[in-house]
């Protein structure tokens, strides 16, 4: 008994250090994190390309003497994920960039310059929140219906991918809302809840990403 | 080429359960959305006993309009029935009957009765608006997955199958008894619309489900695998892929979900999508191939392998897949044709080459369809086809095809030897006991046609099995042969030495 006891509280020590330690560095550095979430989409959007060309690649090499034109090959690759899946995939798309939105520019405790409190009739209005978030939904809108397509269309996505990304979506809604509890005190600061935001908004992002990072690292082997 | 999955009986539902899962999330097992199944395929489930579509919860009711749905066709025969009343009298069967125990000749014998006794014709008609409602039933569920059923229910042509692969086991059950008389009325409708077997030889031995001997089996497998391959093309099926359990409990013990499994994983390199560009082969194309310069469909024998992508796989991958991944014992020597499906990148020539190089087959007589695989694997499936014949005495060794069929042949000449089989039980009407002593120990009945399968077997004669029987003969078809004088035709091997005999003279006279 007491030894269990001792483990929670060592297990409860160790996620408060991890998430008040190098987690909550890297969270509350607007500039590297804002760069770590670029640089995670723009690497997902390369390695899915090089997917693609070393696919194109390997058939035309072992194709000999015959052309072969790229689009006749995505035509071929093309598979139907499911409905149930695209919708998921799509909403958990858009809720990435709002969460990344309402993360990092719903205050000014990480970009002082650019965030919502520097519109002050949004940042006055009653829905002044969820108008933030409507804007980011329209000009992410196009990406976020556009992404899944291109991203696991052309890639063997396994069911346990599928519902890893479907998960993504409560992780999501719990980095916004927790994005939105901080906008609300701001100026008053938690850094473990930012933490668990920046931590539910990464995770996120990775799971979103992973079937085409997998497909490369297998590409590689 | 897009099949349409239709498994019949319990081992058909347990296969086409790989074949149909869908490959798209749910959430509690629901979905809101269309069914994607690997490769694209569509299917169903026929089965005759109520009980067995209750002990599992994958397939739905179609009739409750859901998907993927098993169908009981001869629930639509009602109880107070006339047709069923007529054949009752008439013949003594009970076409409600739940399930047919290992009894390959009771639905072989209910479904030629609606094909050629005038009255139960007309009383079905009457009632049904068809002379065979049990088929049209299962016929009017399957048609809408096929290309046949066009822009009908606003389907999406792209998405509609132009083939059928029927999952069975050759028990002696379902399956085994259904498999015939439902390509036969598919023939009538559509002579040329592709449709494929994947048969499954049951083990050697007690079977542990329902205890039914080997022997009983084999006379249910042997009549039924004799329908499939005496067909002439174009009436029957178009190809029989065969698989023996007895290798797979060799290989799996008796972990039948294991089995299925590997089953499943075998024939994706069939049914998958994905052709490398320009290799994406028709149904239609498919059948062609294999029923070319074939006078009845061919038997096709798996031989599958699969393993980590590296570089040139060819060579091992088909190496492998021929000597260590045969689902049914066979000499590779022996075949005419390998038709070869791969997935992952491989060279068309060296595929052609490796098959060549295993098999004896000259390059022009080994057909590669590739497809883009898995990500880390490449796999192959090669179909052997008619892999016997040719020597003598090959039924002596076990690695033969011939080896399997002669034994599962015995046995069911054992099992119709034995006095206790009753394959004439008493009580039947006179004209049933009279068909079936007819059929099974006529002169030409179907104990003396194994009896010549197994010399020919014995010899290496190509094919083995030769004249198609029925227990109920057409009688329109039997009044033409009387007056035609029958007994004094010459027999097949008669009639193809003549043809032999004229095309050698006409080409001679052209040349």
């Amino acid at each position: 008994m007491n030894a269990t006891v001792v483990n929670i509280i060592s297990s409860t020590d160790m996620l408060s250090n991890f998430l008040s330690g190098p987690l909550a560095n890297i969270s509350s550095n607007g500039f590297l994190g804002v760069g770590l979430f670029v640089i995670l989409l723009a690497l997902g959007l390369g390695l899915h390309k090089l997917n693609m060309m070393r696919t194109y690649r390997r058939v035309v090499s072992t194709s000999k003497g015959l052309e072969i034109s790229e689009e006749s090959l995505c035509e071929e690759m093309f598979s139907r994920q499911g409905s149930n899946f695209n919708a998921a995939a799509v909403s958990a798309w858009i809720l990435l960039f709002i969460a990344f939105a309402y993360f990092y520019f719903l205050t000014p405790s990480l970009f002082l310059k650019y965030n919502y409190f520097q519109v002050p009739s949004l940042a006055s209005s009653p829905i002044g929140f969820f108008l933030f978030g409507f804007l980011v939904l329209l000009l992410t809108g196009i990406a976020s219906a556009f992404l899944p397509r291109v991203l696991y269309s052309y890639c063997q996505v396994s069911k346990r991918e599928k519902m890893a990304i479907m998960l993504a979506i409560p992780l999501l809604v719990v980095s916004i809302i927790i994005s939105v509890y901080l906008g609300t005190k701001y100026p008053a600061q938690e850094a473990n809840l930012r933490a668990v935001a920046f931590f539910a908004l990464f995770i996120s992002q990775i799971a979103l990403l992973w079937p085409v990072y997998l497909e490369a690292l297998e590409g590689v082997r | 080429m897009r099949l349409c999955i239709v498994g019949i009986g319990g081992c058909g539902g347990h296969l086409a359960e790989h074949f149909l899962k869908n490959e798209d999330v749910t959430i509690l097992k629901k979905s809101l959305g269309d069914h994607v199944s690997f490769g694209g395929v569509k299917g169903l489930w026929l089965e005759a006993d109520v009980q067995e579509t209750d002990n599992q919860d994958f397939f739905g009711s179609l009739e409750r309009g859901e998907y993927p749905g098993y169908l009981i066709p001869h629930d639509v025969i009602k109880s107070d029935s006339k047709a069923s009343r007529a054949v009752q009298d008439r013949y003594g069967y009970d076409i409600k009957k739940q399930g047919f125990m290992r009894q390959a000749e009771f639905l072989k014998a209910i479904f030629e009765i609606f094909d050629t006794d005038e009255v139960v014709k007309s009383a079905t008609l009457s009632e049904y608006e068809s002379t065979n409602p049990i088929l049209r039933s299962a016929w009017d569920h399957i048609r809408p997955c096929t290309t046949l059923a066009g822009a009908e229910n606003n389907n999406k042509a792209s998405e509609l199958c132009d083939g059928i692969l029927f999952l069975i086991s050759l028990g002696g059950g379902t399956g085994t008894g259904f498999v015939n008389p439902i390509t036969g009325y598919i023939r009538r409708e559509r002579s040329a619309y592709p449709a494929f077997v994947l048969a499954v030889l049951t083990e050697e031995g007690v079977d542990p489900q329902q205890r039914a001997k080997e022997a009983k089996r084999d006379m249910g497998a042997m009549i039924s695998l004799y329908d499939l391959v005496t067909k002439k093309s174009g009436i029957g099926v178009d190809g029989v892929i065969l698989v023996d359990n007895q290798i797979m409990i060799e290989k799996f013990g008796q972990d039948y979900p294991a089995i299925d499994q590997y089953i499943y994983q075998a024939m994706k390199p069939f049914v998958a999508r994905h052709h490398y560009p320009g290799e994406n082969l028709p149904s239609l194309a498919l059948r062609e191939k294999f029923l070319e310069g074939l006078p009845q469909p061919p038997i096709l024998v798996p031989c599958y392998h699969r393993m980590k992508r590296h570089n040139d796989p060819e060579d091992e991958l088909v190496k492998r897949a021929i000597n260590e991944g045969q689902l049914f014992r066979c000499d590779p020597k022996m075949a005419d044709r390998a038709y070869v499906f791969t997935r992952g990148f491989m060279k068309f020539d060296e595929i052609v080459n490796a098959v060549a190089k295993y098999t004896g087959l000259s390059r022009d007589r080994v057909e590669p369809w590739r497809k883009l695989g898995e990500s880390r694997w490449d796999e192959v499936l090669i179909l052997l086809r008619n892999p016997y014949g040719g020597k003598d005495k090959a039924c002596e060794d076990k690695v033969t095809l011939e080896y399997r069929l002669h034994r599962t042949l015995r046995m069911a000449l054992k099992y119709m030897d034995d006095p206790e089989s009753n394959l004439i039980p008493e009580g039947m009407p006179d004209k049933t006991r009279d068909a079936l002593k007819d059929y099974f120990y006529g002169k030409n009945g179907i104990r003396n046609e194994f009896k010549r399968s197994l010399t020919r077997i014995e010899k290496g004669e190509k094919p083995f099995f030769l004249n198609e029987k029925n227990i109920f003969e057409d009688k329109s078809e039997r009044s033409f042969e009387n007056n035609e004088n029958h007994e004094n035709l010459p027999d097949d091997e008669k009639i193809r030495k003549i043809v032999m005999e004229e095309v050698a003279k006409i080409l001679g006279e052209r040349a």
